[in-house]
This record gives C-alpha cells, sequence and structure tokens, in this order.
C-alpha cells in the first residue's frame, strides 16, 4: 500500500514539472508574440515623430501610422489577455491540487 | 508586394515574418529615405536576391528557415551583403551565435529607431569599402 502510494506521489511530481516545463514554453511563445506589435509602435511612432519634424510631412502616411499604432496596440491588448487566461488557468490547477 | 533593386541602387532589405513588424520598418526606413525591400521569409528572399550591395535587416526566430540558417546560406554562397540581426529578448544566445559567424551587428527588439538607422547606413559604407577593395 505505502509503496503504491510513494508511485502515486513520484507520477504525480513527474507530470506537475511537465505541466510546468509546458506552461513556461506557452508564457515564453506569447511574450515573443507580445513583443511583436511593441516593435512595430515603437517603428511607426518614431517614423511619425521624424516625419513631423520636416516642413514637407505628408500627413496621410502621418495618418495611416497612427492607425497602424492603434491596430498594434489592439493587438497587443489581446495577447495581453490569453497570457491572463493562462495564468488564471494555472491558478485554478494549483488549488485543484491543494 | 517585393519591390525589386535595380542594379545600381543600394537597398535595404528586410526579411521579417510578422507583416506589422515589416510594414513598420518599411515605413521607418523610408522616412530617413532609405529604399527598402521587405520580405516574408528567408525562402522568399533567396528567391530574388541576386548577390545586389546592401544590407540586410534579419529577424532571427522565424518559422522554416530561421535567420541563423539564412545567414549560413549566405555565407556558404560567400555573399557580402552586411546582415543586422533583430532579436527578442530570449534570442540573445542566437546573436551571439550570429556575430560569430560573421553578422555585422545586432539589435533587440523594440529598438531605438536611430540605433537601427545608424546600423544600416554603417553596412552600406562597409558594403561599399568590400566592393571598392
Amino acid at each position: 500500500m505505502q509503496v503504491e502510494t510513494a508511485q502515486l506521489e513520484s507520477r504525480r511530481v513527474r507530470s506537475d514539472r511537465v505541466e510546468h516545463v509546458r506552461m513556461g514554453e506557452m508564457v515564453t511563445d506569447i511574450l515573443h508574440e507580445l513583443n511583436q506589435p511593441l516593435v512595430a509602435i515603437a517603428n511607426y511612432a518614431q517614423a511619425s515623430a521624424r516625419l513631423l519634424a520636416t516642413d514637407s510631412a505628408d500627413l496621410t502616411d502621418v495618418r495611416a501610422a497612427l492607425e497602424q499604432i492603434s491596430a498594434q496596440a489592439i493587438r497587443a491588448g489581446r495577447i495581453v489577455r490569453r497570457l491572463r487566461t493562462l495564468s488564471h488557468h494555472r491558478m485554478v490547477l494549483t488549488d485543484g491540487e491543494q | 508586394m517585393t519591390a525589386h533593386p535595380g542594379n545600381n541602387q543600394r537597398w535595404c532589405y528586410v526579411v521579417d515574418d510578422d507583416a506589422a513588424v515589416r510594414d513598420s520598418l518599411r515605413f521607418l526606413l523610408k522616412s530617413v529615405g532609405l529604399p527598402i525591400s521587405p520580405h516574408v521569409s528567408a525562402q522568399e528572399f533567396l528567391a530574388v536576391y541576386a548577390g545586389e550591395p546592401g544590407c540586410l535587416v534579419l529577424d532571427i526566430c522565424m518559422p522554416g528557415m530561421s535567420g541563423l540558417e539564412l545567414q549560413q546560406r549566405l555565407n556558404f554562397e560567400s555573399a557580402l551583403i552586411p546582415v543586422v540581426f533583430i532579436t527578442g529578448h530570449g534570442d540573445v544566445p542566437m546573436a551571439v551565435e550570429a556575430m560569430r559567424h560573421g553578422a555585422f551587428d545586432f539589435l533587440e527588439k523594440p529598438f531605438h529607431d536611430q540605433d537601427l538607422i545608424d546600423r544600416v547606413r554603417r553596412a552600406f559604407e562597409k558594403m561599399r569599402g568590400a566592393a571598392a577593395g
């Protein structure tokens, strides 16, 4: 009986470890994905500032960049929501184990 | 989508799988008058690139052929084009690997526009020097 309990316990620890690694990989992927819209926002904003500093700025270009900044911020927000769902899921799992 | 340079123009080739990153780089480099040729993948770039002078801004982590694999392929073909890698936060060991294989420089995403522009201009200078020498 005690041997069985020990086996069950070691199986549980192993599966916990696998779950941790899997979760870590998912978080890394999501963070990598989150970086993309941030890069785009920084590029569009910096280029817009450059264009506006000249006398011959084409406002149509700047306006298009502003629309892209807004779209990319919304994209980043969606990714953050996914990350939040994942962290909530993890907390539920941890609570369940106690 | 792919603009392809003539023989006398120096182009900044950009290879990144993310459409927004690609388009924002096009917008940024265009704002300082640098002509750019954007590409969605390493394979797509290889299909059109024939050794023209310029600079390659290359994402390190891409599905299919990675930036590192593309660099090794260009090295194998003795291409002279300087490569500026753009990397995510976790990719620093890969960036070190890229430098070991002769990358011109690397930048961690997100970066300051001036840092990228300076590196692209220095890469152009380097290629001009290599072509002259």
